[in-house]
């Protein structure tokens, strides 16, 4: 009864946008209220059909995807909209939409494919109001089913949700619940299984900064065929190489080559001694004759153009790509495994349900035991460095057994990133300096692609953006990605920072740490609900030698301050010598999902650390 | 002077020859070949080498029964030629084109030649882009997407496309765009206009065009006519770049580009028949459309009810009047948040479903306002999104319609649609360019960019510092025009504020308590928010038990906005705008005043900004602290950008300064 309580609160205080004057006596915010969510699958072997129900109140634009229809559809799958309407509360029918007000677009995410959307966005709600939306959509394959996740966003409350698959024939369902309050109920009635699953009033989940996402208690339920069926490709599909397999089917035979680039290869590979030699030329090979393009249709969106293609025409997606390094390597007598990766920032799949959870394919190089990874649609990217795309996550590798293994995590001595600067100090408190960062691995960051994509005016102008000195002007500045092993960006930079320091009567204040300061970033939250997410391993190092005019004496300086825990270490101290300042600060962080019961202690260090990071020297006219 | 513009003429002739052969497709220079970098910019991925367009009209015969009829199709045929020099712009392999081809395939692709040319060790290679490798891919509705993957393009590839479409929509012609993303080296848009048409046309961008050449050609009609045809030639040389800057508006007033538009037709025999419009013409139009003008004079009785619930209201003045109807509309009106110069199923209809468009709520608001006496106008607009007001006289030049009010000899614009805003403040989608008032008399323009209000902020800060540097007190933010209505359209619930207050804490390292909000939703009243605060010292006590204090303790700017030497195109903060602190500080016990920052004053030329800065420490152990920094006008030009980015220069300097504290 408490979702009633809720929504009475939320009537009075949204419905009468004249009277509430004030937000203070508002405690949880709650931007939906899923009032009714009904997910039926039916599926056989040839494929599954979906119909969904859903009823929403919104109370604010926050959960915009709700303000969304999007039907997809394409050669193997169809969908169709059977009821679209949005009521104010008190049930008055403020628009009503039918089938033919979908507008149907081509997909723009890839540059040609025969995947379609039916897209509607209510983009003129007054809220609150009610959408109510029902549609059946069926796939004529059998490969993956969506994942049943009843509520995705923060601050939504789910008062009734279900989803009920019946399977009908010889494919099984396979299923792993998480998070979800009640297990499965299963029914077996004229040799049709059913399956039901039940989520009633789900209280809302609360944003916090710093979380990753798959430890968030989001109720879900994942599923998947037991069975692969795609046009004429079909296996059985109970483990993860049951799905290599597959993969194994559609990749054969597509890695030949015509006579003058197999040639062109073997000539290559001969000017090189050894096995990493050759591989960084033929990877070389690769990057200068390709680029990537997305041209995904029907079975295509599995399978890669053979070798040949991407040899006659220089393009290709990463699947296309991957097979073409893999072919390249094939031939200088290199083994290498297609590899499907989730790729995107910290995203991983579960790992312990085989299913179709991949988005991108990298390519895996045994090397030995000393295993490397290529990443193949970046035309810029160093050998064998893989960024935070496909980092440190379960992939799975088309080895002759496929097997699940782990990408590479970089460790803190990889993610360094080191700052040296020398300030001069003018009397006027405006400041010389010249600056030389060096940003390892995963630590290059925005720099790695303004680097590789952007003109020296626009680098210019996002560097000077990017500088935290108030009124820095860079007057030169070069910025270079190194491609070793471990590769890094170098910047070197000459700055003009117009009063760099501050002057009151005879006295200037220096602050030591003007580039990039630890944020506050637990001030507010007294409590904590979900795991902090320290999303890399990590080292800052700086040290920023000052010099001070001539005349002046130091009158006031920082402490020192050292603080340890055990996911984060902090030390910052200074040297006085003559007119020499000399500042060093080293910060180094951990990977880690740190529980609820460290927070306090999270709390206490970083707040004091971003109170302390901000030191000052004063100096005295003599 | 006449000898010499002539002699330019020739040359421009004779240089435009010259350039013919050059645009050949598959006839690439050794230079373009050996060419490794663009010379003014070695960074730039990839330049324009040519972007050459021509229309023409072609005559297409027809036997309709017995009889030949002759008809013009228009012929737009483009030569890109493009070198690549660096991975960065590979994308540029990956052409499209957005073409729009009516439902029965009005429109003809007739020519679609694509190719590659490498050049390694000495060798030239052309890869061409086959037809069935090209994609002819639907958007939505009639457009369609011409997708030209080139194959194999490394590092020094030059790309070339020559793309012919044919068109029976003779009197639209595409906008031409010099500019672009990447450098262009030479771009050309040749019009060749039979004499039946007479086209007007308008260039427009921040980069100079060269002046244009013009010839007459001859078009065969048939065996024994012939037409004559105007053709004018436009070009433009070492185009760099479109890089947007921050606080620009509608990029599409910066680009340089030509547009045409048909005036009118004349065949032989016939009468001249216009087809473009004066200003005049268009607000007569405006005027009598049906959901436009004719709405200003039609009746209102389905608002019944609420005009009679006004009229009752006799003891307000004009004005309280006025504002009354205003607010009452607002309150019974959603909007849809859809920009528009028209009612969409006229007012009635959006009356009875309480929501509409732009232009259904101000109506609404103007017809009742009329029935209440009001003198009342309509104001057709250009919103900011949709850019200036068109060059060329067009029912299309506008998107949203507001009201006027003359009241008393004073002039009132009214926009009911976003509920953010007080009846005197045009939401900022409106403070563009300049709006017409739709009459069926004059032609009357009210410039929407003059006397805008300011947006006001104001922190009041009370605050006592203890013994070891620990600041304490009360803070009040104060919110006025569009200062507040900014405020009220980003937080505009619970989540959001909830957000801001957080971030208000992390920026400024402080701890707030107490928090409150008031006048969220009273649009005419400021926003004030207040708190409690502690902010804990960061300078540690100096060797001498000195203090050392940053007054400004909160919503302080951290960083210049504009740290480039130079730009390119106006600085648009959309409206005036000024920010004031007035600070209160108690010393704590046993301690004084060592040193104050230094009172100063700045102003820009014409007192576009100001900046006060006034410190005072009273016998009674207290600091007051007065600074006020305004910028009085909306835009700045690109020449007075320095003088604007020392202004900042100079504010940030003394909203950094320290205050310094001796113990006695």
């Amino acid at each position: 009864m408490i979702n009633n309580k809720l929504l009475a609160i939320y009537a009075t205080v949204f419905f009468a946008f004249c009277f509430n004057n004030s937000y203070a006596d508002i405690t949880e915010p709650v931007n939906a209220v899923i009032e009714n969510y009904d997910t039926k699958i039916s599926i056989d072997d040839k494929g599954y059909k979906i119909h969904v129900y859903k009823k929403i109140v919104l109370y604010n634009d926050n959960a915009i995807d709700e303000t969304r229809i999007q039907l997809y559809h394409s050669r193997m799958d169809e969908s169709k909209l059977i009821k679209a309407e949005v009521r104010d509360l008190s049930d008055k029918l403020i628009r009503k939409i039918k089938s033919s007000d979908l507008n149907d677009y081509g997909d723009f995410s890839n540059f040609s494919s025969d995947a379609h959307v039916k897209f509607y966005e209510f983009s003129d709600l007054t809220f609150p109001c009610t959408i109510e939306t029902e549609y059946e959509y069926s796939a004529h394959y059998l490969l993956y089913f969506p994942f049943w996740e009843p509520v995705t966003d923060f601050n939504v409350l789910v008062k009734d949700a279900s989803l009920q698959i019946s399977v009908e024939g010889k494919t099984g369902l396979r299923y792993k619940e998480l998070n979800m309050p009640k297990t499965v109920e299963v029914n077996l009635v004229n040799n049709i299984k059913t399956y039901t699953w039940k989520l009633v009033d789900f209280k809302p989940l609360k944003e916090e900064k710093y979380i990753d996402e798959m430890s968030l208690p989001f109720p879900k339920v994942l599923l998947a065929p037991s069975a692969l069926n795609y046009n004429s490709y079909s296996g059985k599909f109970e483990t993860w190489s049951d799905l290599g397999n597959w993969i194994l089917l559609l990749n054969a035979q597509r890695d030949n080559l015509d006579e003058q680039t197999t040639l062109k290869v073997k000539e290559i590979a001969a000017k090189h001694p050894d096995d990493l030699s050759k591989m960084k030329a033929l990877y070389e090979f690769m990057q200068n004759s390709t680029r990537y393009l997305s041209i995904q249709y029907g079975i295509g969106g599995f399978q890669p153009f053979p070798a040949s293609y991407v040899a006659e025409k220089g393009y290709g997606d990463c699947k296309a790509l991957s097979n073409y390094m893999y072919t390249l390597l094939k031939i200088a007598g290199i083994k290498s495994y297609y590899t499907l990766v989730l790729a995107g920032k910290n995203k991983n799949i579960y790992s312990d349900f085989p299913a179709s959870q991949f988005n991108h394919v990298i390519l895996c190089v045994p090397n030995n035991g000393d295993t490397l990874w290529l990443e193949n649609t970046d035309q810029k990217i160093p050998f064998a460095y893989l960024g935070d795309f496909t980092d440190d996550r379960d992939v799975l590798v088309m080895a002759d057994k496929p097997f699940l293994t782990h990408t590479k995590k970089y460790t803190k001595q990889e993610n360094r990133d080191i700052t040296t600067a020398t300030i001069l100090i003018h009397e006027n408190g405006d400041a010389t300096i010249n600056l030389l960062a060096k940003k390892y691995a995963l630590c290059m960051r925005e720099l790695y692609f303004l680097h590789n994509y952007y003109t020296q005016k626009e680098q210019m102008m996002y560097l000077s953006s990017y500088m935290p000195l108030k009124n820095s002007q860079i007057d030169s500045f070069s910025l270079s990605l190194i491609k070793d092993r471990n590769p890094y960006i170098a910047i070197s930079c000459s700055i003009n920072a117009e009063k760099y320091a501050s002057r009151t009567g005879s006295r200037l204040f220096i602050p030591l740490n003007q580039l990039e300061k630890i944020p506050y970033m637990f001030s507010s939250d007294t409590i904590r609900k979900y795991p902090v997410f320290q999303s890399k391993d990590c080292e800052i190092i700086d040290s920023i030698k000052f010099y001070i005019p001539e005349g002046y004496t130091v009158e006031s300086t920082p402490s020192m301050f050292k603080d340890s825990t055990g996911f984060s270490n902090y030390q910052a101290g200074w040297t006085i010598n003559q007119n020499e300042i000399i500042y060093s600060r080293n910060l180094a962080i951990n990977k880690a999902i740190l529980d609820t019961t460290q927070y306090q202690e999270i709390r206490r260090y970083y707040n004091s650390l971003a109170l302390r990071d901000n030191p000052m020297v004063v100096l005295k006219r003599n | 002077m006449y000898r010499i513009f002539l002699f330019s003429i020739i040359l421009f002739v004779l240089q435009a020859n010259a350039k013919e052969t050059k645009f050949k497709y598959g006839s690439v220079s050794k230079e373009e070949l050996e060419m490794k970098n663009y010379s003014s910019d070695s960074s730039v991925g990839a330049v324009v080498l040519f972007d050459v367009g021509s229309i023409s009209y072609e005559v297409s015969e027809r036997m309709s029964g017995h009889y030949v009829s002759y008809s013009f199709k228009q012929v737009f045929n483009r030569k890109l030629r493009i070198k690549i020099f660096d991975k960065k712009n590979l994308d540029m392999a990956n052409q499209k084109m957005v073409l729009y081809l009516g439902a029965q395939s009005d429109n003809f692709i007739t020519k679609k030649k694509a190719h590659t040319i490498n050049f390694e060790n000495n060798k030239q290679a052309e890869i061409e882009v086959n037809k069935d490798e090209l994609f002819l891919d639907r958007i939505f509705d009639n457009y369609y997407m011409l997708k030209i993957p080139f194959k194999n393009v490394k590092e020094g590839s030059i790309i070339e496309m020559d793309i012919t479409i044919e068109s029976p929509l003779n009197y639209k012609l595409p906008t031409w765009y010099f500019q672009r993303e990447i450098p262009t080296l030479f771009s050309q848009f040749s019009v060749s206009i039979p004499e039946f048409y007479k086209f007007r046309k308008n260039i427009s961008g921040y980069l100079a065009i060269n002046p244009p050449v013009s010839e007459i050609e001859d078009i065969t009609l048939n065996s024994q006519e012939n037409v004559q045809s105007n053709k004018t030639t436009w070009t433009a040389e070492k185009v760099p770049a479109f890089i947007r800057e921050p606080y620009l508006d509608c990029a599409d007033n910066y680009l340089s580009k030509i547009e045409y538009e048909l005036s009118s037709v004349q065949f032989p025999l016939q009468l001249e028949q216009p087809l473009s419009m004066n200003w005049k013409e268009v607000n007569k139009m405006l005027y009598d459309a049906e959901y436009l003008g004719k709405q200003i004079t039609t009746s209102s009785g389905f608002m019944k009810d609420m005009y009679d619930e006004l009229k009752s209201k006799d003891n307000l003045s004009k004005l309280e009047l006025m504002k009354a109807t205003y607010y009452a509309v607002k309150k019974k009106m959603r909007f849809n948040q859809v920009y528009s110069l028209a009612s969409l199923d006229g007012t009635k209809e959006a009356y009875r479903k309480g929501e509409g468009n732009s232009a259904d709520i101000n109506l609404i608001l103007l017809k009742l306002l009329r029935d209440l006496n009001f003198n009342v106008a309509a104001i057709a607009v250009s919103t900011k999104t949709n850019g200036n007001v068109s060059y060329f006289p067009s029912l299309f030049a506008f998107n949203q319609l507001i009201v006027q009010v003359t009241l008393e000899g004073k002039k009132y614009l009214l926009d009911a649609t976003e509920k953010a805003y007080p009846m005197h403040l045009l939401p900022e989608e409106d403070l563009n360019d300049r709006g017409l008032i739709i009459s069926d008399q004059n032609i009357e323009w009210v410039d929407l960019r003059t006397n805008i209000p300011s947006g006001i902020t104001l922190h009041a800060v009370d605050a006592k510092i203890a013994n070891e540097g620990t600041i304490s007190g009360k803070i009040t933010i104060q919110r006025k025009e569009y200062a507040a209505a900014n405020f009220r359209e980003k937080y505009n619930d619970k989540v959001d504020i909830d957000k801001y207050t957080k971030k208000l804490e992390e920026d400024n390292l402080i701890q707030l308590q107490d928090k409150s909000i008031q006048n969220m939703d009273s649009v005419e009243k400021p926003i004030i928010e207040t708190y409690t605060f502690v902010k804990q010292n960061q300078t540690e006590l100096g060797a001498s038990n000195m203090l050392y204090v940053n007054p400004f303790i909160i919503g302080k700017l951290s960083v210049n906005p504009f740290k480039l030497n130079e730009r390119d195109y106006p600085v648009n903060f959309n409206h005036p705008f000024d920010e004031t602190y007035i600070i209160n500080l108690s010393l704590p016990e046993g301690y004084a005043v060592s040193e104050l920052p230094a009172n100063a004053s700045f102003s820009l030329p014409d007192n576009s900004g100001k900046l006060t800065y006034k410190i005072t420490a009273s016998a009674g152990n207290t600091i007051q602290l007065n600074c006020k920094f305004s910028i009085t006008k909306a835009l700045f030009s690109f020449d007075e950008y320095p003088n604007l980015k020392e202004f900042y220069n100079q504010y940030l300097g003394k909203l950094n300064e320290m205050i310094v504290i001796k113990k006695i």
